[in-house]
C-alpha cells in the first residue's frame, strides 16, 4: 500500500490534498503532521512514497524540515507545497533537495499528477516556473559597456565626454551637483573606468560624441 | 521694546534689562553729560519717569542749561522744597515729558547726614507713583560727587542693597562717580556693588565687567551647555524610540501579511479544490453542464482572482522575500511585479553590494523604493525607472529616477500626497538624508544618502 505523508499546519489544506489523492479511495495510507516535531516523528517511523510539505509550516519552518528530512532519508521524495508563486522560493526548495515545487492554488488534476511524478522519482515544477528558472540561469546579455547605462546616465556620460563640468551638467539638467556626482560615480563603475579622461576616450572611440 | 529691557541710550551699553544698576566714572563735566544726556533722551522717548540727582560740579543751573542744550525738547522740572513734590497733582501739572532734577541734599541727606533707609523708601514711593501714573518705568541718574570719607561705608552698603530693591522693578539707575574723588579701593568697592561700570579710556567709553556679572555670565554659559547636552540626549532617546517603533511596525506588518497570505490563501485553495471536486464528481446533463458547469468554473476563476489579491496585499504589507531573501531579491521581485502590473521598465543596479545591509537599512530602502514607485505609478506617467544603490565616499546612496513628467516644486512643498514626509523620516532614522528633484518633462529623482555604518556592504559575486 502506498504511503503518503501530508505536512501542513492548515487542516483545510491537509484534508483538501487528501481528498484529491485518495482516488480510488482506500488505496493509500495517509499520514498527517502539523508541526515540525510531529513531522519528524512520522518521517522516522518509516519511509514514505511521497511527502507533501508546506513550505510555510509554522511560518518559517518548512525549509528546515525539508533539510532535516533529506538528512535522515536522502532518497525520500518530497513535493513542496506553497502559497508563494515566486521562483525565489522554488529555487531555494529545489536546492535544498525537494523533488518538486507546486503552489496551493493549482488545479486538482495537476496536483495529482505532480505527486505521481515525484513518487516515481521524477522532478516536478509547473511550466511557468520552469520558464522563469531557465531564464534566471541565462545571466546578463553581452553588449557594449555603455548599453548598461540608463538614459539619464547616458546623457551625463555624453556631457562629461564633451568637457562639461559637473556644475554645468547639473544646471543643464536642472538637478543638483550631488545627483550628477552620483551619476558620474555610477557610470564609471558600470563601465569599469576610473577618470573623466577615460570616459571621454571611450566616448570618442565609440562615436558617442563628436 | 521687550518687556524685560529698555534702551539705555548709551551706544556702548545698548539695551539693558530693567533693574540694572551701573556705575559710571567721569573726569570732566563733559564726560558726565556725555552719558547722562543720551540716557535721559532715551528715557523720555520711552515715556519713563526721569530723575536726575545733581551736585558739584553740576549744580542745578548747570544741569538745566546742559540739558536744554543737549535735549532741547526736554522739559526740566526743578524741584522746589521737599521730595514730596512727586505727588499726583504735581506730576499732572508738570506734564509727563520732563526730567525731574533734584539736588542731592534733598535726596540723600537728612539733617546733613546720609540716610540710606529714607532714600530707599523714597525710591519706593516714586516708583509706585510713576507706575500709577502710567509711566513705562523709572530712570534715574545720580551724581555721587558729594560723598566723603565718613559716608562711604554706609553708602556702599546702601548701593549694595539697591540691587535687591531694583530687582523686580522697572527701574534703571546710573550712579556717576568722579575719578578724582574715588580712591583705588573705593573704586573696587563701588564696582563690586554695581552690575557693571562705564569708564572712559582713550576718549572712548568702555564697559568694565564686575566679578558678579562675569560669574553670572559663566553660569549662564554652563547652564546653556547642560541644556544642549540634555537636548542632544533627549533627541537621541526620541530617535531610538522612533526606530524601535518602526521595527515594531514592520514586525506587525510581517505578522499580518503572513496570516493573510498563509491563512486566507490556504482557505481559498481548499475552497477551490472543493468546487473542483464538485465539477469532477457530479455528472451533469448537457443542459445542466452549460448552466451549472459554467457557474462553477466562474467561481473557480473568482477564487483565483482572490488569491492574486491576497498575494498582492500581503506583499504590499510586507513582502516575505524581504525577510527570507534579503533586500536585493525583494527589490528584484518587487520590480518584476511592478513591471508586470504597469508596463513600466525597471532597471536595477548595485544590488550586489547590499548583501550585508542591516535590517533597518533594508526595511527603509525597500519602503522608500515602494513609496517612490507608487508615486511613479500614480503621478509620473513614466515608462522607465532606474534604481541604483552605489557606495559613495563613506555613504550608501540609493537613487530612484524615472522619465516621467517631473515632480513640481509646489508638489514637493505639500508633501502629504507623495509620502515625502514618511520617506524623509525613514532617512533620518538612519542618520541620513533624502532629496527629491524634479526636472520638468524629464523626470524625477529620489536620492537617499545614508552613512555607511548602517550599510556594511561586501562585494558578492552572484
Amino acid at each position: 500500500m502506498r504511503k503518503i505523508l501530508l505536512i501542513d499546519d492548515h487542516e483545510v489544506v491537509r484534508s483538501g490534498v487528501r481528498r484529491i489523492l485518495d482516488r480510488p479511495p482506500g488505496e493509500i495510507e495517509f499520514g498527517e503532521a502539523s508541526t515540525p516535531s510531529e513531522a519528524m516523528d512520522r518521517v522516522r517511523q518509516h519511509a514514505w512514497d511521497v511527502i507533501v510539505l508546506d513550505l510555510s509550516l509554522g511560518g518559517r519552518d518548512g525549509l528546515e524540515v525539508l533539510k532535516e528530512i533529506k538528512k535522515l532519508r536522502p532518497r525520500q521524495p518530497v513535493l513542496v507545497l506553497s502559497m508563494h508563486a515566486e521562483e525565489l522560493f522554488a529555487r531555494r526548495a529545489l536546492k535544498a533537495g525537494a523533488s518538486g515545487y507546486i503552489t496551493k492554488n493549482t488545479p486538482r488534476a495537476e496536483l495529482s499528477a505532480a505527486v505521481e511524478k515525484v513518487s516515481r522519482g521524477g522532478t516536478y515544477v509547473s511550466p511557468e516556473l520552469a520558464e522563469n528558472l531557465a531564464f534566471d540561469l541565462r545571466g546578463a546579455t553581452d553588449g557594449p559597456a555603455h548599453e548598461s547605462l540608463s538614459n539619464r546616465e547616458f546623457e551625463v556620460l555624453r556631457l562629461i565626454a564633451s568637457g562639461r563640468t559637473v556644475g554645468e551638467i547639473a544646471e543643464l539638467l536642472n538637478l543638483s551637483v550631488g545627483t550628477i556626482s552620483t551619476y558620474r560615480t555610477r557610470i564609471l563603475e558600470k563601465m569599469g573606468l576610473k577618470t573623466n579622461a577615460e570616459l571621454t576616450y571611450y566616448a570618442l572611440q565609440n562615436n558617442l560624441v563628436e | 521694546m521687550s518687556q524685560a529691557t529698555t534702551n539705555s541710550g548709551v551706544d556702548v551699553l545698548g539695551n539693558l534689562a530693567w533693574g540694572t544698576h551701573l556705575c559710571h566714572f567721569y573726569e570732566t563735566v563733559d564726560d558726565l553729560l556725555d552719558v547722562v544726556a543720551p540716557f535721559f533722551e532715551a528715557g523720555l522717548k520711552n515715556n519713563e519717569f526721569c530723575v536726575w540727582i545733581v551736585n558739584d560740579p553740576v549744580d542745578i543751573e548747570t544741569a538745566v542749561a546742559a540739558l536744554k542744550r543737549d535735549l532741547p525738547v526736554a522739559k526740566c522740572h526743578l524741584t522746589k522744597g521737599d521730595l514730596h513734590i512727586f505727588s499726583k497733582s504735581n506730576a499732572a501739572t508738570n506734564g509727563s515729558r520732563g526730567i525731574h532734577i533734584v539736588p542731592h541734599t534733598k535726596w540723600y541727606l537728612s539733617n546733613g547726614r546720609f540716610d540710606g533707609e529714607r532714600v530707599r523708601s523714597v525710591w519706593h514711593a516714586i516708583y509706585e507713583e510713576a507706575m500709577q501714573n502710567g509711566y513705562a518705568g523709572v530712570r534715574a541718574a545720580a551724581n555721587e560727587s558729594w560723598l566723603n570719607e565718613g559716608d562711604w561705608g554706609d553708602f556702599v552698603k546702601y548701593e549694595g542693597s539697591l540691587d535687591s530693591l531694583l530687582a523686580d522693578l522697572k527701574m534703571l539707575v546710573v550712579c556717576s562717580y568722579p575719578m578724582d574723588k574715588a580712591k583705588a579701593n573705593s573704586v573696587l568697592d563701588l564696582v563690586g556693588t554695581h552690575e557693571f561700570a562705564l569708564a572712559r579710556r582713550d576718549r572712548k567709553w568702555e564697559i568694565v565687567e564686575t566679578p558678579d556679572l562675569k560669574e553670572a555670565k559663566n553660569e549662564i554659559q554652563q547652564l546653556n551647555n547642560e541644556l544642549e547636552q540634555r537636548v542632544a540626549d533627549r533627541t537621541e532617546q526620541v530617535r531610538s524610540l522612533a526606530a524601535k517603533l518602526d521595527s515594531a511596525r514592520e514586525e506587525e506588518s510581517a505578522r499580518i501579511a503572513r496570516e493573510i497570505h498563509d491563512e486566507l490563501g490556504g482557505e481559498l485553495s481548499g475552497l477551490r479544490w472543493d468546487i473542483e471536486e464538485i465539477t469532477e464528481t457530479v455528472s451533469l446533463s448537457a443542459a445542466e453542464e452549460s448552466a451549472i458547469g459554467k457557474q462553477l468554473r466562474m467561481l473557480i476563476a473568482r477564487i483565483d482572482t482572490m488569491v492574486g489579491s491576497v498575494r498582492r496585499i500581503a506583499s504590499e504589507l510586507r513582502p516575505t522575500a524581504l525577510d527570507e531573501f534579503g533586500l536585493a531579491e525583494a527589490l528584484r521581485l518587487y520590480a518584476k511585479q511592478f513591471e508586470e502590473r504597469t508596463g513600466c521598465t525597471i532597471s536595477l543596479g548595485g544590488l550586489a553590494g547590499t548583501a550585508n545591509v542591516s535590517t533597518e537599512m533594508a526595511n527603509a530602502m525597500f519602503r522608500i523604493v515602494q513609496e517612490a514607485l507608487t508615486n511613479v505609478l500614480r503621478h509620473a506617467a513614466a515608462t522607465r525607472v532606474d534604481i541604483d544603490i552605489t557606495p559613495e565616499g563613506g555613504q550608501s546612496v540609493l537613487t530612484i529616477s524615472d522619465n516621467g513628467r517631473g515632480i513640481r516644486q509646489e508638489e514637493m512643498d505639500s508633501p502629504g500626497t507623495f509620502g515625502l514626509v514618511g520617506m524623509r523620516e525613514r532617512a533620518e532614522l538612519l542618520g541620513g538624508e533624502l532629496d527629491v528633484e524634479g526636472c520638468e518633462g524629464r523626470g524625477t529623482t529620489v536620492t537617499l544618502r545614508v552613512p555607511a555604518a548602517h550599510a556594511r556592504s561586501v562585494e558578492v559575486s552572484e
